[in-house]
């Protein structure tokens, strides 16, 4: 027996993943961001909140007036665009990371207990999903927190209430086809019970496309919570956040280019990031889609 | 003769479709008797699978499932509720499915699904003693190595370690009756033998009756006690298997037989069957293979009920005289 026994298929995905630099690089960058954002108040080198007029719209370090101790420069308020980058960190990947996840949960359970079950579960769950996906996203997330006021929790609900429907649609989509399988029929002639069917036998096989959408609606659930956070929807000051980050930016566009480009340039790298990430991953789990 | 384990009788099973509605099976009486091996032959579409599937309950809708009584140990199946039901799958009466590659999980190692198997049931407590079985039943299946083949893969398996891999999660509950389905015909013929000596070793030494589905009926004069074979959703003969395939009395077993290739015929003609299976939206009134038949007579045109013989029974007007 060669030495590569007991090697799940997930195992051997993920070594095709390893080889593949651009977007292993890509997900090395978003947990070296992740880390930068966990480590924020150790890292920052000032108080995101500290603001001090004195210091208003002082350039980045390499521009004339720029020092050392504010590398990309102050914001309208004096506050340090450098620090107040690296504490937006937590609110925008955690906001991503956290709501992708929770709505992964529940819309991939939704979704193989619809596909598994069929019948009036599926039809309920699904009519559920196609209005959700009637409404347009922002207009859905505007509405919505526009009646529930801004702030964290409702921002997060907010969102997961809409992003459940992804994976649900993805999870009900596989689990058709997973459970017309051999296996799943070997298992219930083998006395398993449905909902151990479901967990045990369908879950572990439709995870990797599931797995993979995640990763891409992590990249537009960063986006979304950065348009509401710009519409003045998202999260609130003290908070930082890299959408309100460009909200102020923009009102000093003129005078200081830097407070809107950096969060802006932020936004682009972690969701080009995370696409690249999730195209790899596909990839990956799915050689033959490799082009 | 002992009281059958297994005892069906008049078992129909029709799936509705838009034009009309398939009786795939279509009056079956079977009995499998205990610690028997009973070989089920015939072609694809003679409904040998789904009789079984039937009998297990998992004939999924729309298809319908009728029978006088589909009894298992005095117990009436189609009485039983799903939970209960439940538990006889696997527990007392275990199917193996035919592509053993398909019928893995491709992502869970062979001990996750023997391990499954014997959760499902509640057969053991501790994931340890659970380990210790899985072990054991590899051992019991042949495959080497069983505790690291434990931690091995479907794809990392050959064709007639997989098959063997099956079977031990088949049996893990340790049932009274393994239903194998095909269990050679993804196998080139030398692990072939290797997997049907194993099935009949096992059925020794654990006791079990063992209904073998196949198309092949060399293989069930060399394995089986008795054999029903079956043709159009009806079996249209049974009988000890060594008499069946050495003197058959059906028309179609005896077809079966002449295309059997030998070897101590090598220079004789294989001779296939004309013709092929009626359309099971519309079966004949009379026999089924008489458009098949070289026999055909006029009384073919009537209904062949079963004709009851010492040793098994035959479906056919000309086969009186035997």
């Amino acid at each position: 027996m060669s030495a590569s026994l007991a090697l799940s298929p997930g195992t051997l995905a993920l070594r095709r993943f390893r080889r593949d630099w651009v977007s292993f690089g890509c997900l090395a960058f978003l947990v070296i961001v992740a880390l930068v954002a966990i480590g924020a108040p150790w890292i920052a080198p000032h108080d995101p909140a500290d603001a001090d007029l004195l210091r208003r719209l002082q350039p980045p370090v390499w521009t004339d007036g720029g020092d050392w101790s504010y590398p990309l420069g102050c914001d309208g308020l004096g506050r340090d665009v450098l620090s107040r980058l690296i504490f937006g960190a937590r609110i925008s990947l955690g906001i991503g990371i956290f709501v992708v996840s929770l709505a992964t949960v529940i819309g991939a359970s939704a979704g193989v207990l619809a596909g598994f079950a069929r019948g009036i579960p599926d039809a309920i769950l699904s009519r559920i999903a196609d209005v959700l996906l009637g409404f347009p996203y922002l207009v859905f997330a505007i509405g919505l927190m526009g009646m529930m006021g801004p702030g964290l929790s409702n921002i997060v609900l907010t969102l997961v209430l809409k992003e459940w429907v992804v994976a649900f649609r993805v999870a009900r989509g596989e689990t058709l086809a997973a459970r017309r399988q051999d296996y799943v029929e070997a298992a219930r002639a083998l006395g398993c019970p449905r909902g151990r069917i479901m967990r045990d036998e369908i879950m572990p096989n439709i995870l990797s496309p599931v797995l993979v959408v995640a990763t891409v609606r992590m990249a537009g659930v960063i986006i979304m919570e950065a348009s509401l956070s710009f519409l003045g929807l998202g999260v609130q000051p003290p908070a930082v956040s890299w959408g309100g980050m460009v909200a102020d930016g923009r009102d000093v566009l003129a005078d200081g280019w830097w407070v809107a480009t950096f969060p802006g340039l932020a936004i682009m790298l972690v969701v080009i990031a995370a696409n690249l990430a999730s195209q790899g991953l596909r990839e990956a789990f799915d050689p033959k889609s490799r082009r | 003769m002992t009281d059958p384990v297994l005892r069906i009788r008049g078992l129909h099973v029709g799936f509705p479709t838009d034009t009309g509605i398939v009786r795939a099976v279509d009056g079956v009486d079977l009995d499998v008797l205990a610690g028997e091996c009973l070989g089920v032959v015939g072609e694809s579409g003679s409904g040998k699978t789904v009789t079984f599937l039937a009998t297990l309950g998992l004939v999924a809708p729309p298809g319908v499932v009728t029978a006088e009584t589909i009894s298992w140990k005095g117990r009436d199946l189609l009485k039983l509720r799903a939970a209960e039901m439940r538990a006889v799958r696997g527990r007392e009466i275990a199917l193996t499915m035919q592509d053993a590659l398909t019928a893995l999980n491709p992502v869970l190692s062979i001990g996750t699904q023997i391990d499954e198997t014997l959760a499902a049931h509640g057969a053991y407590r501790s994931s340890t003693d659970r380990r210790a079985r899985a072990v054991e039943l590899l051992q019991l299946v042949g495959i080497p190595e069983p505790a690291r083949r434990l931690r091995a893969y479907p794809y990392e398996l050959s064709g007639g370690m997989r098959q063997r891999a099956m079977i031990a999660v088949a049996l893990a509950c340790g049932p009274d009756l393994l239903i194998a389905d095909e269990p050679t015909t993804a196998l080139d013929v030398t692990v072939q033998a290797q997997v049907l000596e194993l099935l009949g070793d096992l059925r020794a030494r654990l006791g079990m009756s063992l209904v073998l589905v196949t198309h092949n009926l060399a293989i069930v004069a060399e394995h089986c006690d008795r054999v029903a074979v079956m043709y159009a959703g009806q079996v249209v003969e049974t009988g000890p298997a060594v008499r069946v395939v050495s003197a058959p009395r059906h028309p179609y077993t005896a077809g079966l037989v002449a295309s059997i290739p030998t070897v101590d015929r090598l220079d004789a003609e294989i001779v296939p069957i004309p013709g092929r299976i009626p359309d099971p939206r519309a079966w004949p009134t009379g026999c089924r293979f008489a458009d098949r038949c070289g026999y055909r007579a006029d009384d073919c045109a009537t209904p062949q009920p079963m004709r009851p013989a010492t040793d098994g029974g035959v479906r056919c007007c000309l086969a009186d005289a035997a």
